[in-house]
């Protein structure tokens, strides 16, 4: 093995951070958990800025807003007892879901969402809880996860660093749900799926859907959402939604399965989560 | 550069690389319990406890442990003195080739610290971190609850 670096920095602030990564750009990476950074030993990064001293280890939960650190281990999420409560604990079951457990107790939120894959469990619950990413450029900024993702290169090439997430909570009454198809238990999806979803009676309100392994990164399906606004949710509609899934994304084929086999697990795993958010939230 | 590990209880100061990983530093100085396997953080073999919980070896460099306290096997029993889990593998028949047992036996404490009396899903989520190539997860799922049921 072995990675052959020059130099390791644990500077004490964001600015500090910010000019190191500057000064040695491009060989120079910002470390977090490090899980994913110190595997793949890539070996064009030979200075190493790591963030362990930044203080953004935190979860601070005020009314109905949650603020996470990026320096945050999935760990700390998957544990947290508001969290498990809150949102029907869709945050602390997706950290849960993101990694096992020692990989759980290095990586951290930030460094997830900075080199978030396509199955990212952290990034689909966070994509339908409409989260925002606060960032530390040259200015501080803050973001939409959705437009972070899209534009991530961008955002962390600056050079920028992730400092905090932030979560408003759904009311009460909201339904969420995880769903997802694995090879076996312990594998990572190959698609999934996050749904949130507010009802009256057999009326769909509003649903939030994301859905994961077809795309480089997560994504939301806003067209969808908005023609299920309003709408009954009927086993009809749920096939419908299977089935519209299936002709209108495109996945790769990869290791673990076909493109053909990700389409339609794609459209199965989405009504899936609909479903469950759809019998979990309040009828009225 | 220099650091403070804390290995077992000893504080030593240990010269490394900088892109030394926690794993080979800890080899290097004799703790060859901590096995070598994927170096990727995929197989779990070179789990160790950092400050109590369980993270894999491979993925995190020495410097990245500085000042932080490290348990290997080597530092929660002896031939002579096992550690209750390391005779409720014995006793259970819990032990194949014996390559991932280090690595299943710190996991295990790590629950077991936070979590005395684990039900067998809890036993199996944090054992899912360990890859056992010759298979054998029911014993040491059995080793370790019976040993949190006070059947050691």
């Amino acid at each position: 093995m072995g990675w052959s670096l020059k130099g390791y920095y644990r500077p004490r602030t964001e600015w500090q951070a910010l000019r190191l990564i500057r000064r040695f750009e491009p060989h120079a990476a910002a470390l977090a958990g490090g899980t994913r950074l110190v595997a793949e030993r890539n070996p064009t990064i030979n200075i190493l800025v790591d963030l362990s001293a930044l203080k953004l280890d935190y979860i601070e939960i005020r009314r109905r807003r949650v603020y996470i650190g990026a320096l945050t281990r999935l760990q700390s999420i998957a544990r947290h007892p508001q969290l498990k409560a809150l949102a029907g604990g869709l945050l602390a079951q997706a950290a849960q879901s993101n990694a096992p457990l020692p990989i759980r107790n290095l990586a951290t939120l930030g460094g997830t969402l900075a080199v978030s894959e396509a199955t990212s469990e952290l990034a689909l619950a966070l994509l339908v809880l409409e989260a925002q990413v606060v960032l530390r450029t040259s200015d501080r900024s803050v973001v939409s996860l959705a437009d972070f993702l899209a534009r991530r290169e961008e955002y962390l090439f600056a050079p920028g660093l992730i400092i905090e997430t932030r979560v408003t909570l759904p009311q009460a009454g909201s339904g969420v749900a995880l769903a997802d198809v694995r090879l076996t238990q312990g594998d990572r999806p190959i698609v999934n799926a996050a749904a949130l979803v507010y009802r009256k009676g057999n009326i769909l309100q509003s649903a939030r859907l994301a859905v994961g392994g077809v795309t480089p990164v997560p994504i939301r399906l806003p067209e969808l959402e908005t023609r299920l606004a309003g709408d009954y949710l009927e086993e009809a509609t749920l096939e419908r939604v299977s089935l519209e899934i299936e002709s209108s994304l495109n996945p790769p084929s990869d290791r673990r399965t076909s493109a053909e086999y990700r389409r339609a697990m794609a459209g199965i795993t989405v009504a899936r989560a609909l479903r469950q958010a759809w019998e979990r939230a309040k009828k009225e | 550069m220099d650091i403070l590990l804390i290995i077992n209880g000893e504080e030593r100061q240990v010269a490394v690389q900088v892109g030394e990983t926690l794993l080979e530093a800890l080899r290097r100085l004799g703790y060859v319990g901590v096995k070598h396997g994927c170096e990727d953080g995929s197989c779990g073999v070179c789990a160790v406890l950092l400050d109590g919980q369980v993270i894999h070896a491979c993925i995190l460099l020495a410097v990245q442990a500085e000042g932080h306290a490290i348990t290997t096997i080597e530092g929660i029993g002896t031939y002579d003195q096992p550690h209750p889990l390391q005779t409720s593998f014995v006793k259970t028949g819990a032990v194949q080739c014996g390559y991932c047992t280090p690595a299943m036996i710190l996991t295990a404490k790590a629950l077991l610290d936070e979590n005395p009396h684990p039900t067998e899903a809890e036993v199996r989520e944090a054992l899912s971190g360990v890859l056992c190539r010759c298979t054998g997860y029911f014993k040491p799922v059995e080793a370790i609850l019976r040993l949190a049921q006070g059947g050691g």
